[in-house]
């Protein structure tokens, strides 16, 4: 196969995980008790895997650090640690989008309830309808410090 | 440092309306920087919209500044305490 031929496959892939994994993760993060669900669900399963992790090391009571790579159970747990991982960061990016939302339409409906608009076309057409303040004098006024640059 | 702003700003300023979150020397220091270029470009600045006027909000920390452009100079509307 050529890297032509890489990509294309790469992309089908990529698409195909976007299309069902991702958006299933996505729809998920919009229902709180799923949400809690899969916390729930994904924390008891790592302790589960975590704790296997350690029996399967440890020999005569004693931990054997050294057998981790020989240990299949290692590597189950980091494979669910990468899923467990990817699920936070999708919650996490529809957290942020949530709260960017949110925070855009605050400042909308502020921007209505204090008319800035038409303050803002004022101040276009009469420039002279701007008050210069002085800062500096301001917060000397004021017996505000200046911040340490 | 001086800066353009509208009456209600000026009055905002004088109550200290949004003393809270950030003080008026660090808001002196952010706006200090800003000009009609950078407005368009800052990354803690995004226009809003849907609006027909061209208005910029500037978030710095729980402050949220309205600003505009009159006559190539970036004009303080009015700034709002966030959360």
């Amino acid at each position: 196969m050529n890297n032509r031929t890489h990509g294309s496959v790469y992309q089908v892939v990529s698409h195909a995980l976007e299309y069902t994994v991702i958006r299933w993760i996505k729809r998920l993060a919009e229902i709180p008790v799923a949400r809690l669900l899969a916390s729930l669900i994904t924390t008891l399963t790592a302790g589960v895997l975590a704790s296997a992790f350690v029996v399967d090391i440890t020999v005569d009571g004693k931990i054997h650090w050294a057998e981790t790579s020989s240990s299949r159970t290692f590597y189950l747990l980091v494979a669910f640690v990468v899923v467990w991982l990817a699920l936070q960061l999708v919650f996490l990016d529809h957290d942020r989008d949530v709260v960017k939302f949110a925070d855009d339409e605050h400042c909308l409906a502020y921007a209505r309830k204090m008319q800035l608009e038409a303050v803002a076309a004022d101040l276009k057409s009469n420039p002279s309808h701007a008050v210069t303040i002085d800062l500096t004098a301001m917060m000397k006024q004021l017996k505000i410090k200046a911040p340490k640059k | 440092m001086s800066i353009l702003a509208s009456q209600e700003f000026n009055d905002q300023i004088l109550s200290g309306g949004f003393e809270k979150s950030v003080t008026l020397g660090e808001l002196a220091e952010r706006l200090r920087h800003i000009t009609p270029e950078s407005l368009r470009q800052d990354p803690d600045i995004h226009r809003l919209r849907p609006s027909k006027e061209e208005i910029y909000v500037l978030r710095l920390r729980g402050l949220r500044v309205f600003l505009t452009i009159s006559e190539n100079n970036v004009v303080v509307l009015s700034a709002m305490e966030h959360g």
